[in-house]
């Protein structure tokens, strides 16, 4: 500035000329150069650098999709039509796909990428096979000439329709606790349809057995410290390894549950008006520094919080059916930077600069903590 | 003119007003003159520069006025499928489709072309929208097949088709259409710019038998021999067996055999065969004849099994003849207690009646026309399905049929026949009258998804029929879950009125997800709550699935509002139990749908759910007798007074020629009657039972009273002996009517009055005229498939001294099966002609040349996005500029020079030599600059200043330190240049002379006052 006024002879004494000439460039440039920008927006439209999907049948199109994780290797998607399909984070190409061996009565809602519960360095596909009332694991579709209407049947499922210890009802998510060499510790399925709880396997030889469930149908606040605590439709979990919590979306009561890996309640975020509110919170994903990303079913955006405090830090999105907007997001996902929303009534996911890393691996927080849980 | 009319194409900008770029030349050229003037005072370049930018602030401006857009033309092209999926066309065809459509996307496609698929049936479903991702073709519900309507199908593709690339349509087909006119389709799209390639199936059946039709009189005289003639064409000699039902009953051809019908070879070509059959029951008589072939015969007469026939779908026709009516009614009432009072007059009065139950009533119209009058007894609508009301309707209005609707606690308003096909045939409103002051019903609908074929559409369907049920005065409102809203209400609990709010609330339903029904039900209860109405009732639709808690359960039990749930495809069990629960414990009713064939009979369950909250039409009270309104009416005749009633159903008059005959209580009607179309209607609002009218069964005049009414309404014999006969010519069937007096004379300027009903429940006027002596014809348009009754009222003038001949004839005309299967060949003409019609071609089934996505023959669409406020916005940038170009002067040297000296910075020591530098460089461009300008100078201020101001010939200001150097002093000033703070000072000295003397004028004035 100093530089261009050493160059300007200002012909008359009209030196308010000069700033409002010099303001108004600064106001056109503001105009055409757009706002500045803050790193997570409050409730703008999301600045997608990618989108892919739209409705339809064939490869690369979703009948309503309602489920998605994803990582380095690819993001995976179901959709009402029990078809799941991969696609590379890059560029959103179709990278393999199947569809669930039944779907008369009623699709998949939940998808998890973890381990093999056997063997650590198997990538599998975990399904919230929620009208079966099972969880399903297959092998993570890698076959791009395969046919996504094929149906598979997975290597292996656990679960039947009940009410008892270990039974499940609906479904919607899993969530699996790993050790340092990154093998499955625990298995957590969450589910609904007045078994509104949270249940806890670890795997053997054959499958899993059940270890014990927390969770009732009810609205209440719960005892903190202990596992006297109800839910109406949890819909999804993550374990946060660096305060090792696991973290729970209780969809109908429009909040989120803090727990120990024991399943005792640590605290609710939501039930305070001074905390960040949900309405419906349907999709969760962690990211570094005790944050969480929340697509909200009917708030349609995606809530950045912070998981210590309860407080929002901001959103993303809205409701819309144009470019960054939202219609009813089921899920959202990350690898490395790269945040996937599943904007399921829009039929497409949209893929944005996330604002920071995911949350770091039980092997991150290991070498961090010099070995120590 | 071009310029002011239309608009203007500037490369990539669309200009939309082109009229305000004409600003750019006149205020251009103004500015031009007032510049030579008003810009004298700078030097040349700096004045072209000013100019220069003003006249680009000018266009930036006229350009933003003028609504520029920018455009982009598309570069993809859309292809489209449409794809006969009419059985005509067999099944296989789809592998070959499939695989031409892969081998063609993989040969002329590219990556982000698109394709598409539309399917034709009876209807056409878009299977695949136009996709970048479409792969292959999907096809998933595809409806009825036994028809062909290429031209909705091609309408939807239009419809569908993308914006953004070029379209095409490939129609796969036989080019045989049933339904439609594909030709004006292909206008359509020739008129959107859209090419329709044909890829032709090319049929021929070898061999085929087709049963063309079934030729009966339309009408036969009692006790005649039906002479039942079946009409078939095949295509070589064929053996086989013909089979023969008389209103669904086997005719034994051939008594000296065991089995039904009889053998018979055909030959090439059309084939009659005629099977007299022996005297039958009055009435409409159907007849269905079936050939059932054996195989194919060779000259030595031997057959060989299993061929000879291709389609199956066609080698059954039907045929229908009247045979003499008598006076029939038909009864229908559920109960015995109902009925019983009205079988003994009906006894009494000699007047032949069938009493049977809604259930077993015709579904047809043809078989409704057997009875001369029908009588419905506290009959509700939903006993009837939506077709027969419409047949209901048909029959009185188009058939000339009589219709009597006698009350009780489940008929007229109280039991859903508001809203229905039949209302507008009765001679009273169903609704109340506005005024009337009455407990009013609350109907809320709580919407979740129906997750199946066209569930939107069902959904839509049931809603509809549910507020169609109810009265204006209830309430109604709809809750449904909306990804934008959240959980609102789509329509508030509000009085219906005219529906027309409501009915767009209920076609813009989403049908969205629901995770809970809590919030749900719990606002549908808060506004039934607050709602000021008797009867209070929910209605939810769902497939169980959401969140459920007793608790909301309870509160509805509380507040004494009870929920009905329709079960849509529950996906359990826990789902199903989940809203047979939520319908137990309020006290409503639980509907499971599991096949789509259910799904068709929601609307009546929530025709039926409606009436739970209208009962309060029902007027109950101390008993009173009925006021007869005083009118020569036939029906009344010698009828002054009747006893007294203790209820009836309330509705309203509906004026105009219908008659009230009975009033209640406020006035209201108790009986009424009118002429509907060819037909008369008589309602009777109370009952004819001990329930509502105790006093009447014992009355004198019971018999007499409904003996009247019955006969009034019931279609009048006839006066004449007519003969119908019909014959088809092309789409169009002729009816020929003879008629005689009863002495064999020909009747002449007879005036007939006629109606057809036609098969989709539509009736149309048929035009008769006198073609001879006593003969008559008219001609009605036969193009769909099914039964067409006609019904004819005639009236001729008498002898000198008689009375006027008149009575009614019916006649009925079969299309015997869709035209789908009547078609042996393919119709390629019409395909070309399309494809001729559009720019189009015929392809040749080979994917490596047809080439579908082409571009030859496409124009690209041009998308254009309106850029006027970024243009108005660097119009107000450059006039920023513009101030600041004839305002500031910017030295480009000085700033090069500070450029290079910053970056020489670091060698630099002293600060004061860089400031030293600069201030000499721009001493020296100011030299130059003053030596170039000259005298030109004098003239160079920018303001007028009044005559005291000092004078100058050079920069009146000039900014910095240099003009302490003598080498910028003007050599010729006539005085000593003011500096700029001098000058700054002159200027402020002026204001503050003219202050005071201002102060002192004032304060003169202020002293004068």
């Amino acid at each position: 500035m100093y530089a261009v006024s050493k160059g300007i002879h200002i012909r008359q004494q009209s030196s308010i000329s000069a700033i409002a000439w010099i303001g108004g460039v600064f106001v056109t440039a503001m105009l055409i150069g757009g706002a500045g920008c803050n790193e997570i927006p409050d409730g703008a439209a999301i600045e997608a650098d990618l989108v892919f999907g739209d409705v339809g049948l064939s490869y690369g199109q979703f009948s309503y999709p309602r489920g998605i994780d994803a990582n380095e290797r690819g993001v995976v998607v179901v959709d009402k039509s029990a078809r799941v399909q991969r696609f590379d984070v890059e560029t959103g190409a179709y990278l393999g796909g199947f569809r669930m061996p039944a779907w008369d009565l009623g699709k998949p809602t939940g998808l998890t990428l973890g381990p093999s519960l056997h063997d650590a360095s198997t990538e599998m596909l975990y399904v919230a096979d929620t009208h079966y009332h099972r969880i399903a694991v297959f092998p993570v579709p890698e076959d791009a000439t395969a046919d996504a209407k094929q149906t598979t049947e997975p290597e292996l499922s656990f679960g039947v329709y009940g009410e008892g210890p270990g039974e499940f009802v609906y479904v919607t998510d899993v969530a699996l606790l790993l050790d340092e060499s990154g093998a499955v510790e625990r298995v957590y399925v969450s589910e609904y349809g007045g078994n509104d709880r949270i249940s806890v396997f670890e795997p053997t030889a054959d499958g899993v057995s059940f270890l014990y469930s927390f969770g009732i149908f009810g609205d209440g606040p719960g005892t903190v410290g202990t596992r006297d605590v109800q839910f109406e439709r949890p819909q999804a979990m993550a374990i946060d390894y660096t305060t090792r919590e696991l973290i729970v979306l209780d969809n109908c009561n429009h909040r989120v549950g803090r727990f120990t890996l024991e399943g005792e309640l640590i605290t609710w975020i939501g039930d305070d008006t001074d905390e960040a509110q949900f309405l419906h919170p349907q999709g969760l994903v962690l990211l570094e520094g005790q944050r969480a990303m929340i697509a909200e079913f009917l708030g349609n955006r995606v809530q950045v919080i912070d998981l210590a405090t309860g407080a929002s830090l901001g959103s993303y999105g809205y409701a819309g059916r144009g470019e960054g907007e939202l219609a009813s997001p089921w899920g959202v996902a990350l690898a490395g930077r790269d945040a996937f929303v599943l904007d399921s009534g829009n039929n497409r996911v949209q893929r944005f600069r996330a604002p920071g890393r995911s949350a770091p691996t039980p092997e991150k927080v290991m070498a961090d903590s010099g070995g120590t849980p | 003119m071009i310029l002011f009319l239309s608009s203007l194409v500037v490369g990539p900008v669309q200009f939309d007003r082109p009229v305000w770029l004409w600003l750019i030349p006149v205020l251009g050229v103004m500015t031009f003159l007032i510049g030579r003037k008003s810009l004298a005072g700078m030097n040349a370049r700096a004045r072209w520069a000013a100019f220069v930018v003003r006249i680009i602030v000018i266009a930036l401006l006229a350009g933003a006025m003028a609504e520029p857009a920018s455009r982009r033309v598309a570069t993809d092209v859309s292809v489209t499928i449409v794809q006969d999926l009419s059985r005509s066309i067999p099944r296989v065809l789809d592998e070959n489709v499939d695989s031409y459509i892969s081998q063609s996307r993989e040969g002329s496609r590219r990556a982000t072309d698109k394709l598409g698929l539309v399917t034709a049936g009876v209807g056409a479903y878009v299977q695949i929208l136009p996709s970048a991702n479409a792969r292959g073709l999907e096809r998933q519900f595809v409806g009825a097949t036994d028809g062909t309507n290429l031209a909705g199908a091609v309408r939807l593709a239009l419809g569908v088709m993308p914006q953004d690339a070029a379209n095409r349509l490939v129609l796969i087909s036989d080019g045989n259409e049933t339904i439609g006119s594909l030709r004006s389709a292909a206008e359509h799209a020739r008129a959107m710019g859209v090419p329709i390639d044909i890829l032709p199936v090319q049929l021929s059946y070898d061999s085929e038998v087709i049963v063309e039709r079934v030729a009966l009189p339309a009408t036969i005289r009692g006790g005649e021999v039906i002479n039942v003639k079946v009409v078939l064409s095949a295509t070589k000699a064929t053996a086989g067996r013909l089979q023969l039902t008389q209103n669904g009953q086997p005719v034994d051809l051939d008594p000296t055999s065991d089995a039904l019908g009889y053998e018979v070879v055909l030959d090439p070509g059309k084939n009659v065969l005629s099977v007299p059959v022996p005297p039958s029951a009055p009435g409409p008589q159907e007849f269905e004849a079936q050939f059932v072939p054996l195989g194919l015969v060779d000259a030595a007469g031997n057959i060989t099994p299993g061929t000879g026939d291709s389609l199956v779908e066609n080698n059954r026709a039907q045929g229908v003849t009247f045979v003499g009516r008598e006076g029939w009614v038909l009864v229908v009432a559920e109960t015995e207690e109902d009925v019983q009072h009205l079988r003994r007059v009906l006894e009494e009065s000699e007047i032949r009646a069938e009493i049977m139950p809604a259930d077993r009533v015709p579904t047809s119209l043809t078989e409704l026309n057997r009875y001369e009058a029908i009588v419905l007894v506290n009959e509700p609508a939903y006993n009837f399905s939506e077709r027969q009301q419409e047949n209901l309707r048909q029959y009185v209005h188009d058939s000339g049929g009589g219709l009597a609707m006698l009350g009780g606690p489940s008929s007229f308003g109280a039991g859903g026949w508001i809203g229905s096909p039949l209302e507008d045939a009765l001679p009273i409103k169903l609704d109340p009258p506005q005024k009337r002051q009455m407990p009013r019903g609350a109907l809320v609908l709580v919407i979740h998804s129906v997750e199946m074929p066209q569930g939107a559409y069902w959904g839509k369907q049931v809603s509809n029929a549910a507020v169609d049920a109810l009265s204006r005065l209830d309430l109604a409102g709809i809750v449904e879950v909306n990804w934008a809203q959240g959980v609102d209400w789509v329509h508030p609990l509000l009085p219906l009125g005219d529906r027309v709010q409501i009915k767009q609330a209920i076609n813009n339903l989403t049908f969205g997800d629901m995770q809970n029904f809590d919030p749900s039900l719990r606002l549908a209860l808060n506004g039934l709550k607050n709602a000021d109405a008797g009867q209070k009732h929910c209605i939810i639709i769902s497939d169980g699935d959401p969140t459920l808690s007793r608790s909301v359960l309870q509160q509805f039990v509380a507040e004494g509002v009870s929920i009905s749930a329709v079960g849509v495809f529950p996906h359990s069990t826990r789902d199903y139990n989940s809203l047979k629960d939520m319908a137990e414990i309020t006290g409503g009713t639980f509907y499971p749908v599991n096949t789509q064939a259910a799904l068709t009979t929601l609307p009546e369950i929530f025709i039926k759910e409606a009436q739970t909250i209208k009962r309060s039409l029902i007027w109950e009270g101390p008993a009173f007798s009925p006021a007869v309104v005083a009118a020569p009416i036939e029906s009344m005749r010698g009828i002054s007074s009747v006893p007294q009633i203790t209820g009836y159903v309330v509705a309203a008059d509906r004026g105009g020629l219908s008659m009230v005959t009975l009033r209640g209580q406020e006035d209201d009607p108790i009986a009424a009657q009118w002429q509907f179309g060819l037909g008369r209607v008589y309602t009777f609002t109370s009952d004819a039972t001990t329930r509502w009218a105790a006093g009447w069964t014992g009355w004198g005049q019971f018999k007499a009273f409904w003996e009247q009414q019955l006969r009034w309404v019931m279609r009048p014999g006839g006066d004449a002996n007519l003969r119908v006969t019909t014959s088809q010519d092309g789409d169009e069937t002729v009816v020929e009517i003879e008629a005689l007096d009863s002495e064999g004379e020909r009747i002449n300027f007879a005036a007939f009055r006629a109606r057809v009903a036609t098969p989709d429940g539509k009736g149309a006027d048929v035009q008769i005229r006198q073609v001879g002596p006593g003969l008559y014809q008219g001609r009605i348009k036969t193009d769909e498939a099914g039964s067409y009754v006609v019904s004819m009222a005639y009236k001729a003038p008498g002898d000198a001294d008689g009375p006027p001949i008149e009575g009614t004839v019916q006649a009925a005309i079969t299309r015997p099966f869709a035209d789908e299967f009547r078609a042996l060949d393919d119709n390629l003409p019409l395909l070309r002609d399309v494809a001729a019609l559009t720019g189009g071609t015929v392809l040749q089934w080979d994917p490596t040349t047809d080439n579908l996505w082409r571009r030859d023959g496409l124009e690209m669409p041009v998308s254009t996005r309106s850029i006027w406020l970024w243009v108005a916005a660097a119009g107000i940038g450059m006039f920023l500029i513009d101030v600041g170009v004839r305002r500031v002067r910017i030295d480009p040297r000085a700033i090069g020079m500070f450029f290079v000296r910053s970056m020489r910075k670091s060698e630099q020591k002293e600060a004061g030599e860089q400031m030293g530098s600069l201030h000499a460089a721009r001493a020296k461009a100011k030299a130059r600059m003053d030596g170039e300008a000259g005298d030109k100078r004098k003239a160079a201020r920018k303001f007028e200043a009044s005559a005291d101001m000092p004078l100058s010939d050079g920069p009146i200001a000039v900014s910095g330190p240099s003009e302490d150097t003598g080498s910028l002093r003007k050599p010729e000033a006539p005085r000593p240049k003011p500096t700029n703070s001098e000058d700054e000072e002159g200027g402020m000295s002026r204001l503050m002379k003219a202050k005071r003397r201002a102060q002192d004028e004032y304060g003169k004035d202020g002293d004068r006052k």
